[in-house]
């Protein structure tokens, strides 16, 4: 099948016109939540998500309409979190999609709320992304202004009000319930699930968190259908885009909206000007760093292909859409090391398991990179990585786990040269873990 | 997780919101239906106004939050954004994770230690300059990226830092380079007339 190359949520971002109102009314916005609000039915929108197989973008690719289907027709207030803490490594489309169309996020927003019947949304914004709230908070202005924002919306009788929330740097509130906790004015612990948001959530309201680049979808969406979306990617259960945030050591790094359901090598060669100086690749983080790499083999003779299924299937996944791409330079023991140093240092330390696990994990690779390991430190890490799963209240325990397995299995000499030869046979120069 | 201190100080004074500042907040704490939600809001305006978290700083907002200060310290310590200790005038934010590890951010920052003449993790004597090694700013396409109090600096090499930081010396304004500069210049212009806030 022959997938279509089309820009869905990116449409706009070569017209700078479009961070406005005027222009974003110019360019059908708004157009989705006025057809809704004119005699649409919520259910029907969601069946209409359901259908278009539109899944979450932010990491685990739960299916958006069914997330949405969860939250119990009950009286009382519920609510909507954006999830805006753009984080996991690799990862940078929301912050894009903020700056240039804050308007499609919106919408998107207001199309759930108007499924689900919330009248408050928060954006949960990371601190560090200071021009992309401004962007946002200028355009919720604008939207107010104009009245798709606010009391009876479009004389529909449906209110909706959102409103912008500031992290203050911290890693583990992209966790949809730490997120939760950081509203709520917490430290950002995640919770223990079930209960699932869904059903307690939010102040304890039922909550729906969705991420930038899912909201962004849903306008486009409504305008052209659920089939439409459907027939696009690779089958229903991967249709659309993502918006793949390509870094490394490509030729021409940068964020490239493809359909889901092309194969790495295209992504790199065909897409992102192939491999920088023309260098052998050897590895691919496929979806931020909490997924498995891949490596050469797995892109050039597997033909891995970048959907959520495909990716799972290979034993990594799709992730945040974050594409972190390595050629032969790079030392795998300072690549893994350098993300567990991450992890330790984003680990909320509610779990022993977690918060020593990513400690030692980090510890052990450093002095491997450094020419201390001992031969013992191979069956150590690879005697931590089960108690690192399943054990802990959120995935950042085994998103560690997961991630030095694949560095570890799939360069295992790599790993054993390091103790043999007591240095780094790279030699490289600059420590990455500082 | 590394572990802080709380900075406790007899001696401090008082801490009390400007009279801008404090209906500020009570403008963010009608947004949220409980006003706990608005409690690191308030941490970020007192950083704002104080330039760092003070022990009275968390006494004083624990008062209008009715909760204890070690509770507001559980917060403060939770998040790397709130300081607990002063940082420069301009302070460099330097991303070392994987993808601007592997574009020389390992190097670029070596570089800017010394055109600063000042240590990682540490404020330069004549509070001008504060470095801090980083995790994931969330702008790997432009990678090596390096934020200087609000604004980004994507793809940048010792050389373009390096004409900044003069720019700095001098007081001159900076303007953000990337995906940042998408932002139209009434968006600019809505920062503090000095192009530059703190932290």
């Amino acid at each position: 099948m022959a997938l279509v190359l089309e820009k869905i949520v990116t449409g706009r971002f070569d017209n700078p016109d479009a961070q406005h109102i005027s222009g974003y009314e110019a360019t059908g916005g708004y157009e989705a939540i006025r057809k809704l609000l004119g005699g649409v039915e919520p259910a029907d929108v969601i069946e209409m998500v359901k259908a278009s197989g539109l899944r979450g973008r932010g990491g685990a690719g739960f299916p958006c309409g069914l997330k949405w289907s969860f939250v119990p027709q009950v009286d009382g207030p519920k609510y909507l979190a954006v999830n805006a803490d753009e984080g996991e490594p690799g990862t940078f489309k929301d912050r894009e999609l903020m700056l240039r169309d804050p308007h499609q996020l919106i919408e998107g927003i207001l199309i759930t709320c108007y499924a689900v019947g919330i009248e408050k949304a928060y954006i949960y914004i990371r601190g560090e992304f200071v021009a992309p709230w401004r962007a946002v908070e200028k355009a919720l202005a604008e939207a107010y202004e104009k009245g798709y924002v606010g009391r009876d919306i479009m004389g529909s009788g449906f209110s909706c009000d959102i409103y912008t929330h500031r992290g203050a740097g911290a890693y583990i509130c992209g966790e949809e319930t730490g997120l939760l906790e950081s509203l709520e004015g917490k430290r950002g612990h995640p919770r223990l699930k079930p209960p699932f948001p869904a059903v307690i959530g939010l102040y304890a309201r039922p909550t729906v968190i969705n991420n930038v680049e899912t909201l962004a979808n849903l306008p486009h969406i409504v305008n052209k259908g659920a089939e439409w979306f459907a027939g696009i990617g690779i089958d229903e259960k991967n249709s659309g885009t993502r918006m793949y945030c390509v870094s490394g050591h490509v030729a021409k790094p940068g964020l490239y909206e493809l359909p889901l359901g092309l194969t790495c090598e295209e992504m790199i060669h065909e897409h992102c000007g192939g491999m920088r100086n023309g260098a052998a690749l050897k590895a691919v983080i496929p979806g931020g760093a909490s997924a498995p790499a891949l490596t050469a083999k797995e892109v050039y003779e597997d033909k891995v292909t970048m959907d959520f299924d495909s990716l799972a299937k290979a034993g990594s996944m799709g992730g945040s859409g974050g594409v972190i791409v390595m050629d032969e330079t790079t030392c795998m023991v300072q690549a893994a090391g350098r993300l567990a140093a991450f992890f330790e240092h984003e680990s909320c330390g509610q779990c022993s398991v977690c918060r020593e696990g990513t400690g030692w994990v980090s510890e052990i690779l450093a002095r491997m990179e450094r020419g201390e390991g001992v031969p013992d430190d191979l069956d150590t890490l690879a005697s931590i990585d089960p108690n690192m799963r399943g054990n802990t209240i959120c995935v950042l325990s085994d998103a560690c786990a997961m991630m030095f397995e694949a560095f570890l299995t799939k360069f295992y000499d790599e790993f054993e040269a390091h103790i043999s030869l007591g240095r780094c046979p790279l030699g490289s120069p600059y420590p990455a873990a500082l | 997780m590394a572990l802080i201190r709380f900075p406790h100080s007899g001696q401090e004074e008082r801490f009390e919101f400007s009279p801008e500042n404090r209906a500020e907040l009570e403008r963010i704490i009608a947004k949220y239906p409980v006003k706990r939600s608005a409690l690191i809001p308030a941490l970020q305006l007192a950083q704002e106004q104080e330039g760092f978290i003070t022990s009275a700083v968390m006494q004083g907002v624990a008062e209008i939050f009715e909760v204890s200060p070690m509770e507001v310290w559980g917060v403060v310590s939770f998040y790397t954004m709130l300081k607990t200790q002063p940082i420069g005038e301009y302070h460099v934010q330097v991303c070392n994770n994987l993808s601007c590890a592997l574009m020389g951010a390992g190097r670029l920052l070596r570089d800017i230690e010394s055109r600063l003449d000042c240590r990682v993790g540490h404020t330069r004597e004549d509070g001008k300059f504060s470095i801090e090694a980083v995790e994931c700013l969330g702008a790997c396409g432009g990678a090596p990226c390096v934020q200087v109090n609000e604004h980004y600096f994507e793809c940048v090499t010792p050389e373009i830092m390096n004409d900044l930081f003069s720019a700095m010396e001098k007081g001159e304004a900076v303007s953000p380079i990337g995906a940042d500069e998408v932002v139209t210049p009434a968006l600019a212009g809505a920062e503090e007339p000095d192009g530059e806030g703190q932290g």
